[in-house]
């Protein structure tokens, strides 16, 4: 199933790999990836990622993304149209 | 005024966080912290000077563990940080509170290959609660001040703060915030998932509890105990739960998991309700997860939401406190006597009875590891501290040193790191000077830091030293014969005469072969006031049973 992810997060060196472990460790390859600073003092951070898991999987890495010290808050959506089938991966 | 630097804030928040014991080894990149640590060298701040960073880390677990406050380790910058890796994984697989303090590369080489720099935050994100690198000195006291509420607030775990050479030998203003709040308060209780554990527990014909090492962290014995006996419900504990119920307690019912007791493992299928606490389903407690507890509803108490419903769904996940959510659960439980399945427990625990007497009380041939334990057991105070490492003399101390009292168990249970115990227990002693505290290791465990006896001569820890010698790496070898064909690749160990080793340390040693000098060299040994390293040699072969086979359900119990 195609999930989004939405996290805020402090916005410091290291919560990009931190979160990317998070993926790494349960072998889940990321399809798309957005992360910008959200406030005006430019502390806090909010990642959008999508990518295709099982439903257990995805609400385990919520939970796991969830135990990071800099990650404040975690929403998982299902997107309703299933997203797009994974396509052969282009290292480009 | 004197300007402190970088360093001495560091030194001075690590005192006025009420940290009095480091464990370390100097280097290039943290040489400041050293500088300024000899300023404070007067007996408010004691250094322990390891021989190996590795054993730093592992010896501020085992000052962690007996404590429950953090313990703190420091290294150099490179490899003085890469060795602390193997204590770090080690501590956060086992929910063990320590600050790890790193020097590294002043911040203008960074990133530049410079002489000891390794890219630490990178290596140990994965591996600790949290990490950061401080770069300026007025950032360290900060910094410190938040890992140190990291580390022991929620789940505990291990926090690693890395400094560059700049910013500890640079000037600051030294302003030490108060010890943030724990950073993840705990969370309210759950009133209606409270109401429908109790309800489970109150229609259940089988209740069973597993104990895990939560109820040591969350310090619920009492209220575990408590709730156990009004509602009549027996009980298990993983390995690092052992001691949170008493081995002596008619609920208990020893351990579970691949070497666990045979009526522990079995009942976890029989059960109709299984009220898990602190324990987080490892794959050596639930063997096939897809066929365990296959009975049971279960209602899980963690304090880790990551945990619920992990390996096993949870019919109810009570998140939080397991000592609040116990003691909120206690009232609503209904008084029982479960006479009969309390029975059931006795008649499978008699099962297991020729495996003891066999392991415990052989007839003849050299001395069993097991009967080595019990001996051990027999010979040791109600407080004593026990560091076992990994392998099978590991879950034979599981299984034959009975904790009563207030005796502890130490020992590296969801890692497996061989060669934890020496380091651990020298943390350990230091913590608790006056506690006979025993590291119990494998031949093979043994050389894995058996430089420690460096650190151990000089700063003269009274910890006692007992290697079960088989000549093997006994828990493989035991896997070779059961499940390779009896083929024994490189598991035949030789090692060094250890007494003659620990003489060389000024250690004294000895060694015991024959059955009847068994336990009068054990009463010599825990009871000197000094250090002692005992070696006792003991037969080749010997099996640790029960077992469930890798990969097995807990039903595939084997008892020979």
């Amino acid at each position: 199933m195609y999930y989004t992810l939405t996290a805020i997060t402090e916005n410091t060196p290291g919560v990009l790999y931190r979160i990317a472990s998070v993926f790494l460790q349960g072998q889940i390859n990321i399809e798309r990836l957005e992360v910008s600073a959200i406030d005006e003092t430019r502390t806090r951070s909010r990642f959008r990622i999508e990518f295709f898991d099982t439903e257990q999987h995805a609400h385990l890495l919520a939970r796991r993304m969830e135990r990071l010290v800099e990650v404040e808050h975690v929403e998982l959506t299902q997107e309703k149209d299933g997203g797009e089938t994974p396509q052969n991966t282009d290292s480009t | 005024m004197h300007t402190p630097t970088g360093a001495e804030s560091l030194v001075r928040t690590l005192k006025e966080a009420g940290i009095d014991t480091i464990f370390g080894y100097p280097g290039g990149a943290i040489m400041p912290a050293y500088d300024a640590l000899y300023t404070h060298s007067n007996g408010k701040m004691r250094h322990i000077l390891v021989r190996h960073e590795q054993a730093a880390a592992h010896a501020a677990e085992g000052y962690a563990q007996t404590t429950g406050n953090v313990g703190v380790c420091v290294a150099t910058s490179g490899p003085g940080a890469t060795n602390l890796l193997t204590g770090i994984t080690n501590a956060m697989m086992d929910s063990t509170p320590i600050l790890c303090i790193t020097g590294q590369v002043n911040q203008a080489l960074l990133g530049t290959d410079a002489f000891q720099e390794s890219p630490i935050i990178s290596m140990a994100a994965p591996v600790t609660k949290w990490c950061a690198q401080v770069q300026s000195a007025d950032k360290i006291a900060p910094t410190i001040m938040r890992a140190l509420a990291i580390a022991e607030s929620g789940r505990p775990g291990p926090v690693l703060v890395d400094i560059t050479k700049n910013a500890l030998a640079e000037a600051c203003t030294h302003e030490v915030p108060a010890r943030p709040e724990k950073s993840r308060p705990s969370l309210p209780l759950d009133e209606k998932a409270i109401l429908e554990a109790s309800e489970l527990l109150n229609t259940a014909k089988r209740p069973y509890a597993l104990v895990g090492h939560g109820v040591l962290l969350s310090g619920a014995q009492d209220a575990l105990r408590t709730l156990l006996e009004k509602a009549d419900i027996p009980c298990a504990a993983t390995v690092l739960g052992l001691g949170a119920i008493s081995d002596d307690h008619p609920l208990f019912h020893g351990m579970l998991g691949m070497h666990g007791n045979y009526a522990a493992n079995l009942k976890t299928d029989e059960a109709d309700v299984i009220l898990a606490v602190g324990m987080r389903f490892d794959d050596r407690v639930t063997g096939d997860a897809s066929r365990f507890a296959r009975n049971a509803k279960i209602i899980h108490i963690d304090i880790d939401p990551a945990e619920l419903h992990k390996i096993i769904p949870a019919t109810v996940p009570l998140v939080g406190d397991a000592n609040a959510i116990l003691e909120a659960l206690t009232p609503h439980v209904a008084q029982a006597d479960r006479t009969a399945w309390r029975e059931s427990f006795r008649l499978l625990d008699q099962c297991e009875e020729p495996v003891r007497k066999e392991a415990l009380s052989p007839s003849d041939g050299p001395i069993s590891m097991s009967e080595a334990i019990r001996a051990l057991d027999e010979a040791t105070a109600d407080s004593a501290i026990i560091v076992a490492d990994v392998g099978q003399h590991q879950m034979l101390a599981a299984r034959y040193y009975r904790l009563t009292g207030t005796r502890r168990f130490i020992t590296s249970g969801g890692l497996g790191t061989m060669g934890f115990s020496l380091p651990a227990a020298i943390g350990a002693q230091i913590a608790h000077p006056q506690r006979q505290v025993i590291a119990v290791m494998g031949d093979g465990c043994a050389q894995m830091n058996i430089q420690e006896l460096g650190t151990i001569m000089q700063e003269k820890v009274p910890v006692k030293i007992l290697i079960l010698n088989n000549h093997y790496l006994g828990m493989v070898r035991q896997w070779q014969e059961l499940f390779f064909d009896e083929r024994y690749s490189a598991t035949a160990i030789e090692s060094p005469d250890f007494p003659a080793l620990a003489a060389a340390y000024n250690i004294k040693g000895a060694c015991v072969r024959e059955r009847a000098e068994l336990a009068p060299a054990l009463a010599e040994f825990v009871n000197s006031t000094e250090t002692r390293l005992l070696e006792v040699h003991v037969r080749t072969i010997e099996n640790v049973f029960p077992m469930i086979p890798s990969g097995g359900a807990v039903t595939d119990i084997r008892l020979q």
